[in-house]
């Protein structure tokens, strides 16, 4: 896990109109290491699949650097190593599922003979049955038309997966199988690239995260630090008078309350004895108390807050 | 480079085959030859093909007195079917072929493929190109083999206006090409590939007509320039035509569509390779 595989260095998009000029992506510098598992994170409109599209050699950056496996991705030989499930992909309806995995496993470079002994292989990976492989895939569903997808994306054995929205229309027993293949995948030396909305799943399957907002990069990290950032702590507890609700507030840099619990971000777990004393000190029953992880998702939302702030206060 | 290509040019007849074109060529080409061989009727004394009849009694066959002008005359009629019903059905058959490749969630897959994006016009085209040649060659071994049983005449003078008459389809292919790339609609692609054969037909008229350097002088100069630029349809249909007189095929109109056609792949192209396909 020490070769950098992807690197994008102070990366700019514009896009050209008629009228006018969007800067979609501003100054983004970032890198994906070999054999892990990138999350790419970031409200619409953030430039997720504008910087997907760059890496994938599908556009040109306005200016900046973008080296994949040490190579430019514009180049047609420099992309042998990708698979790629894009978001809403939609297959040509004449082709049936076998059709499918066999073109895309041969425009991937990989012989038909090959490709033929994966199919079944692949099949099962995905949990489809193959019966399907003879159906042609407009007669497929939306979570069977995406199991075809990651299908067709894996077969070629590539180095690197890029997945955009990869849990899309698929049921929740669908969503677990996903990242258990997904997991398999990364077991079996390939890195995974993951543009997704659902946080939940990032942060159940990502090493690491890069949270983009309005073209920016707002932070990039391993989703480990997400959760031993800080001390949070939740009392669940009767109900709060003023004067106690008023010291925690300005006490605590971070504290909110609700009916009967607050939150409260102790400076250390040794400050946690305090917060007991100051409830004391006004008579509040303590029921619990418990220390919280930072999900990614309060994390993401503290991101894209900050990163707005920011950008008003500018 | 090579294994993708292959795969690109087993897409292209897989669609071609699945999409049914292959099967309505090939229908289409069989009930010409059903209609040749029930329609066309032999008379003693000759045959002048605005004279022959629609239908005849199966099997019946009288002996031209000319076995070769019959021969001439059916494939006259072979060639002005395939200059109006082919040119036609070409347009509709073909025009849907690249924009489904290209069009929104399929793009971006393709594209993303280690595959130089003028691979797949070029394995389109192939693929197109040996569809129309298969199934012109159906036609034209049908319509000897019905000449012959007919007539007792069987020659391979006519290969040259078959050859003719597929070169006339390329110009119309560039033009589809061109099209798809810009627009990726099917659409849009027959309607204006549709309109520019007419124009480039009536422009081909009026030259071929005796007033061309007629008043009023700018809409003739419009014509003229419309002409450099356009393939000239009617000059290509009459030589093809023609020869079917024992004319030879004339280069000319042959030459420019097969320079247009070139410049309107390699425009193509390069669009192709600059284009962003937002999904």
């Amino acid at each position: 896990m020490d070769s950098k595989i992807i690197e994008i260095d102070n990366v700019h998009k514009v896009y050209s109109g008629f009228s006018q000029k969007v800067h979609a992506l501003k100054g983004v510098s970032l890198s994906v290491e070999e054999g892990s598992v990138f999350g790419l994170l970031g409200p619409n409109g953030a430039g997720k699949t504008t910087l997907l599209k760059l890496i994938l050699g599908l556009m040109r950056p306005t200016s900046g650097n973008l080296d994949v496996f040490g190579g430019d991705t514009g180049k047609p030989g420099n992309r042998k190593h990708f698979g790629y499930l894009p978001e809403n992909h939609k297959f040509p309806n004449y082709m049936k599922g076998a059709d499918i995995l066999r073109i895309y496993a041969g425009l991937s470079g990989m012989p038909a003979s090959e490709a033929n002994e994966r199919i079944p292989a692949m099949m099962q990976k995905v949990g489809l049955d193959e019966k399907v492989l003879k159906m042609k895939v407009k007669k497929y569903s939306k979570g069977m038309q995406q199991r075809l997808g990651l299908a067709q994306a894996l077969i070629h054995r590539p180095k690197v997966v890029f997945l955009d929205e990869p849990t899309d229309g698929i049921d929740p027993v669908g969503k677990v199988q996903m990242r258990r293949i997904m997991k398999q995948a990364r077991d079996e030396g390939t890195t995974l690239f993951i543009n997704s909305h659902l946080l939940a799943e990032v942060e159940a399957v990502c090493d690491r995260v890069a949270i983009l907002n309005h073209g920016r990069l707002s932070w990039q990290g391993a989703v480990r630090d997400i959760n031993v950032l800080g001390n949070l702590f939740r009392f669940t507890v009767s109900a709060l008078p003023e004067a106690a609700l008023q010291k925690l507030r300005t006490e605590y840099k971070r504290f909110s309350a609700s009916e009967d619990y607050f939150d409260v971000e102790v400076p250390g777990e040794e400050h946690v004895t305090s917060v007991i004393d100051l409830l004391r000190e006004h008579e509040v029953r303590i029921y619990g108390i418990v220390k919280r992880h930072k999900t990614l998702e309060d994390f993401f939302m503290e991101a894209v807050n900050n990163a707005e702030r920011q950008g008003e206060a500018s | 480079m090579f294994t993708q290509f292959i795969t690109l040019c087993k897409d292209a007849l897989l669609q071609a085959r699945r999409s049914k074109v292959l099967t309505v060529l090939i229908v289409l080409c069989s009930l010409v030859l059903i209609y040749l061989f029930f329609g066309i009727q032999t008379e003693t004394g000759g045959i002048v093909e605005d004279e022959m009849r629609l239908s005849v009694p199966l099997f019946n066959v009288n002996t031209p007195v000319d076995p070769v002008k019959f021969a001439n005359s059916t494939m006259r009629v072979t060639m002005r079917i395939i200059l109006t019903v082919g040119v036609f059905f070409f347009i509709f058959a073909f025009s849907g072929f690249i924009p489904q490749s290209l069009a929104k969630g399929s793009a971006d897959l393709l594209l993303s493929k280690p595959i130089y994006r003028w691979m797949i016009l070029l394995a389109k085209s192939l693929v197109i190109a040996v569809v129309s040649f298969f199934t012109a060659a159906y036609l034209y071994f049908g319509v000897m083999l019905i000449v012959w049983f007919k007539s007792g005449f069987l020659t391979d003078d006519f290969i040259l206006p078959f050859f003719g008459v597929l070169l006339l389809f390329i110009p119309l292919l560039a033009t589809m090409t061109l099209l798809n790339v810009l627009t990726r609609s099917t659409v849009i692609t027959v309607i204006v590939t549709l309109f520019l054969y007419f124009v480039a037909s009536m422009v081909g008229g009026i030259n071929m007509g005796p007033g061309f350097d007629d008043d009023p002088a700018w809409l003739f100069g419009t014509l003229k320039v419309l002409h450099y630029c356009l393939p000239d349809f009617v000059a290509m249909s009459a030589s093809v035509v023609g020869t079917t007189r024992g004319e030879v095929l004339e280069f000319d109109p042959f030459g420019h569509a097969l320079i247009y056609s070139a410049v309107v792949f390699i425009i193509s192209t390069v669009i192709l390779n600059r284009k962003n396909y937002t999904v």
